[in-house]
């Protein structure tokens, strides 16, 4: 406005109201109020929602402090029954190796003649020899035997009389190589140098009238291995 | 709500482009004058003018204030912002001694007043107008509906606004003297400068020469107006008689003004003279031996899009748009805060 300005303006203040059919001085108390109750809304949403959270984590920490002790005992039988069944395992397996040789050998009784006397019958078990691994620590520990199966040996010693010995014992041999012992045994083999004539022994098992000198003899057989499945 | 309109709710400060002038209590048949003028960059446009089918009578009491109407306003005059002129027999202008003076009209009812100094030498200028009808007036116009009343101002003062524009664009330095030729009134203002020296009211409008010419010719004062236009017809020695002791004060007010503010009036001007402006210019020429020019109220307007037969019947009552115009113009000016 000009110094010299002629607008005279009689008009108060108050008077003057807007054109617009949005009248501000109504819209923006409306819209402050809005915008608050919003806020106060979304704030007592997350109040709420913190609250529950809250609460919620009192009762999992109150249930996780009730269950710390049985949790403890639940997870020291779990383990104690992981270790049983692991033994159960092993032991399944020792049961599934089980070879039952006893009704087979009993049958040797009825191969061995009068004049052949058994003086030790051995079984043996021999293990092979271990791979050698190079250690995993991540690997887990097997429960089982580290074997998988074990290689049974039969070893049958004994003397005959020097009269028809070989030949009894060579019967023995074949009887033993028989299908008789087959679920037993695989091979049956005199190694060289085991069949030898022996005389200085100082008592005869035919008795004291009996000759003084004796076939020694020992068979070596191979028998079915023990698989431990 | 336009981009512009957008805009400048985010300035601080900003002018105001579109507005309608509405002229309330001028007491004339067709209606209320109301032209709409709108900005655009330095120059100012005519959108629409014309009579608004409305009661525009002012109140003259509180007891007639008390019954508000409710204006509005056709679609093209539905500007966001109304400036109004109000032509009030209450209504007062005149030079103060100093500001701040008290008038004796309050002594009968509420005023609002201002006055305004225009030079340390210069008397202030009081305007004041009557608090019922301003608050009146104000109220015409109601919130939310375009428009609503963005000034309030004095016919005569609206209307010196709108002559001080004028001086404005035509660098007018010299001294002059304005004639506003109102219904019941006519103003006269020395101007220097565009500033206003002078003001002073002689109770001669132009309803009082209608009616000296209609008991002169014993005619009905509605072809008074025919008849002022007719060449055929001189009506020169009724003019003459009635215009004499106007012109006389118009003499009066040169004199004073180049005595008494040391400023030589060099022109005279006259506006709002609806019909015989021959002859006003006949006599001025008689009586004061000079030339006295018309001043037309949208002179340095631009023309908006109006048919020609809508043109022609705004040039023929251009006279009567001065006071909307002027209020228009000088709420242009504002600045809003």
């Amino acid at each position: 406005m000009s110094p010299a300005s002629l607008h005279y303006n009689f008009l108060h203040e108050s008077e003057r109201v807007s054109s617009s059919p949005i009248r501000l001085r109504f819209m923006v108390p409306i819209f402050s109020c809005f915008i608050a109750a919003c806020m106060v809304i979304i704030w007592q949403f997350y109040a709420i929602q913190v609250e529950a959270v809250k609460s919620r984590k009192t009762l999992v920490d109150d249930e996780i402090t009730t269950m710390k002790g049985t949790y403890s005992n639940i997870v020291m039988d779990r383990a104690l029954e992981k270790e049983l069944q692991a033994e159960l395992k092993q032991l399944s397996f020792y049961k599934a190796s089980r070879n039952r040789v006893g009704e087979t050998l009993h049958q040797l009784t009825n191969c061995v003649s009068d004049r052949v006397q058994v003086t030790e019958v051995r079984l043996a078990i021999v293990p092979l020899p271990k791979e050698i691994v190079k250690p995993n620590p991540k690997a887990p520990v097997p429960l089982g035997p580290t074997n998988r199966f074990d290689t049974v040996s039969l070893r049958i010693s004994g003397r005959a009389q020097p009269e028809g010995g070989s030949g009894l014992v060579d019967g023995l041999l074949r009887s033993l190589q028989s299908p008789a012992f087959s679920n037993v045994i695989q091979s049956a083999v005199i190694p060289k140098g085991a069949f030898r004539q022996e005389s200085n022994l100082r008592t005869s098992f035919m008795g004291e009238g009996g000759p003084r000198e004796v076939l020694l003899f020992e068979i070596n057989c191979n028998c079915l291995p023990r698989r431990y499945e | 709500m336009n981009s512009r309109n957008f805009k400048n709710l985010f300035k601080r400060n900003h002018v105001l482009t579109d507005v309608v002038g509405l002229e309330i209590g001028a007491g004339l048949t067709r209606g209320v004058p109301a032209v709409r003028l709108r900005r655009q960059s330095d120059k100012v446009e005519v959108v629409a003018a014309g009579f608004l089918d409305l009661k525009g009578d002012l109140p003259e009491n509180h007891a007639a204030a008390e019954t508000q109407p409710v204006w509005q306003l056709p679609g093209r005059f539905a500007a966001p912002h109304a400036a109004l002129a109000l032509t009030s027999t209450l209504g007062v202008i005149r030079h103060a001694t100093g500001t701040g003076e008290d008038i004796p009209e309050k002594k009968q009812m509420m005023y609002r007043e201002i006055d305004r100094a225009f030079g340390t030498d210069i008397p202030p200028l009081l305007a004041a107008m009557p608090d019922f009808q301003a608050s009146w007036a104000a109220k015409l116009l109601p919130e939310g509906r375009r428009p609503t009343a963005c000034s309030l101002q004095l016919t005569s003062l609206a209307a010196m606004n709108c002559f001080q524009r004028y001086a404005m664009c035509h660098s007018l330095d010299s001294g002059c003297v304005v004639l506003f030729v109102f219904q019941s009134y006519t103003a006269m203002v020395a101007f220097h400068s565009g500033i206003p020296l002078l003001y002073r009211e002689h109770p001669l409008g132009f309803l009082h020469i209608q009616q000296e010419i209609a008991s002169r010719m014993q005619m009905d004062v509605a072809t008074v107006n025919q008849f002022m236009e007719d060449a055929s017809v001189d009506l020169s020695l009724i003019f003459e008689s009635v215009l004499r002791p106007l012109y006389r004060q118009v003499e009066i007010i040169s004199d004073y003004v180049s005595r008494r503010r040391n400023t030589q009036v060099s022109r005279y001007y006259l506006a709002g003279a609806v019909a015989g402006e021959s002859y006003w210019i006949s006599v001025f020429k008689q009586i004061m031996q000079g030339e006295i020019d018309v001043f037309r109220t949208f002179s340095d307007l631009q023309m908006g899009e109006t048919d020609a037969s809508a043109l022609a019947d705004l040039k023929s009552t251009e006279p009567l748009f001065l006071g909307a115009t002027g209020a228009a113009l000088a709420a242009l000016e504002v600045v809003e805060k």
